[in-house]
């Protein structure tokens, strides 16, 4: 099969100031010396390659680099170094509700974002009302979308995306926010994906979920491939190094 | 692999390539650096950030809309009263001559003002989604344009009640209002990528407002700057156009060739400018947002 995603030696440093000015006073102060950064090296030489119709999980600590690596897959950001291709048409869910109004209503939030998403001109109405349906807010349909709960918006951001019809999906914890009877639907929908041979890629920190449904995972730590394979053996290499981590930290406490 | 292929390498210093279009149906390779792999649809998405950002910001207000005209209208009754009453300006056709100055440095400085911020305003949507990230900048700029145009509407009353008669000269209006669209723009294109990273921008830009609105003659006539001084009118673009605006519309006067050329080329320039320096910046923006 080929392969839909391929990185090579990919890089990727953040400069952050070191502090953040928020008095006025800081401000002028901060004039007379020079501001710091800190070099954060979110990625360092990342490659990989993801296949077609492949059901890839990404896990890590927080700040291993998961999402700044979905960032550069997307294209929202771009790497220092390195190349990141790309097969086909993706479609990435990188937060809950991203990009919604909370002023405007369902159906308009829905249609803003399918413009993003470049939904056909002659489906687009139909796309629209099947998004909507198929994160059951039909009767909310014209409510502002602040009346909704957490759950709806990720229902809502899901279901559209899903119309978008990619050949990839990139997910960022979508699953942490839905209750139980929203996560089995998602994994119903992957499994769908999955039989048109879409491809998927799911950062996520539920273990569970990402080895009943992975076919790969990928173990990242600070910026790095450390592992990847099937998820039963990655997933204990990964509660390995927590409990190491856990212990060198008793140990120096 | 599928047809229309084409390997994009990012290389430390430069981001190359442009993606290459290819049919829906293939599976191209994307350029994963700058551009939307989705065909975005771009027409409908300035419209729609435009109108909800239009929509939006008249949520919450009892008389929703009608602000777009009220605040206008205000300042117009007050600058009049200041300068008839107090500063004793003597201008032919007064009341015409400021609204017209006011309506137009509104849209400059609601349409600068909002397109410079504009994509500091969107960064939860452009650090999350890939979309053309210039759609912001003309978005703004286009929901700047509706009250401009409400304005206008109330502007053709006021000419048509204070009896001013419009002649074939007003047919300069639109080149010049083309004008003032497109050195907004590139103000807009070129200051919008900087303020994301050095937000000084912002303050800089609102002085630089404060200041044009002085230094503009918006309130006096070009004939009421000293000659010694009267080169602050011409290098400056808006004023340039405003006093155009004012002949076609107001006096029914040519406004001259020569100046028009003069101030069509200054615009353009400074919009090719502020295209080439997005086009530069904007992939890195991301990273600051």
């Amino acid at each position: 099969m080929a392969s839909v995603i391929e990185m090579r030696d990919v890089h990727k440093t953040f400069q952050i100031p070191h502090e953040v000015h928020t008095t006025l006073a800081e401000r002028i102060l901060s004039i007379l010396r020079p501001t710091s950064y800190e070099r954060l090296e979110a990625l360092r030489g990342v490659s990989l390659s993801i296949e077609q119709g492949e059901f890839v999980g990404l896990i890590g600590r927080n700040g291993s680099g998961k999402s700044t690596l979905l960032k550069i897959m997307a294209g929202l950001l771009v790497p220092d170094r390195g190349t990141c291709r790309i097969r086909g048409s993706m479609c990435e869910l990188l937060e809950l509700g991203l990009g919604f109004n909370p002023e405007l209503t369902v159906r308009e939030n829905v249609a803003l974002y399918a413009s993003i998403l470049g939904y056909p001109r002659s489906q687009l109405d139909a796309r629209i009302e099947g998004a909507i349906s198929y994160a059951d807010l039909d009767r909310f349909k014209d409510v502002k979308l602040k009346s909704l709960s957490t759950g709806m918006h990720i229902r809502l951001g899901f279901a559209t995306a899903l119309q978008a019809d990619a050949d990839i999906l990139l997910l960022d914890e979508i699953l942490a926010v839905g209750d139980g009877e929203f996560q089995e639907r998602c994994i119903e929908s992957f499994r769908e994906q999955k039989r048109r041979g879409k491809t998927i890629v799911l950062v996520s920190h539920d273990l569970t979920h990402i080895e009943d449904f992975c076919d790969r995972v990928i173990l990242f730590n600070e910026g790095e491939v450390i592992d990847s394979g099937v998820p039963e053996a990655i997933i204990s290499h990964y509660r390995d190094l927590l409990s190491d981590m856990r212990r060198v930290k008793r140990q120096a406490g | 692999m599928p047809e229309n292929q084409s390997h994009i390498g990012v290389a430390p210093s430069s981001i190359a390539a442009r993606p290459s279009e290819t049919a829906v149906t293939s599976l191209p390779w994307v350029d994963p650096s700058t551009r939307s792999r989705r065909r975005a649809n771009y027409a409908s998405l300035i419209l729609q950030f435009a109108l909800k950002d239009f929509k939006v910001r008249y949520t919450h207000s009892v008389l929703g809309y009608t602000w777009s005209v009220i605040n206008p209208v205000i300042f117009f009754g007050l600058y009049y009263i200041v300068a008839t009453n107090f500063l004793k300006v003597e201008i032919p056709s007064y009341p015409a001559f400021l609204l017209l100055s006011v309506v137009l440095w509104n849209f400059f400085f609601e349409g600068s003002s909002r397109g410079v911020g504009s994509l500091l305003a969107r960064a939860d949507v452009l650090s999350k989604m890939v979309m053309p990230r210039e759609v912001v900048v003309y978005s703004a700029l286009l929901s700047a344009g509706l009250t401009f145009v409400i304005n206008l509407v109330v502007l053709m009353v006021l000419l048509w009640g204070t009896g001013t008669e419009l002649t074939i000269a007003a047919l300069w209006f639109p080149l010049l209002v083309l004008d003032l669209v497109a050195l907004t723009l590139g103000i807009s294109l070129l200051l919008s990528p900087i303020y994301v990273r050095f937000h000084d921008i912002g303050y800089l830009w609102n002085i630089a407002l404060q200041v044009g609105f002085w230094m503009t003659p918006i309130l006096y006539s070009e004939l009421n700057v000293p000659e010694d001084w009267r080169w602050i009118v011409w290098w400056n673009p808006v004023a340039r156009i405003l006093v155009d605006s004012r002949r076609s519309l107001v006096y029914g006067t040519f406004p001259g060739l020569r100046g028009f050329v003069i101030t069509t080329v200054y615009s353009i320039v400074i919009l090719i400018v502020g295209v080439l320096v997005f086009k530069r910046l904007q992939a890195k923006v991301a990273d600051y947002l």
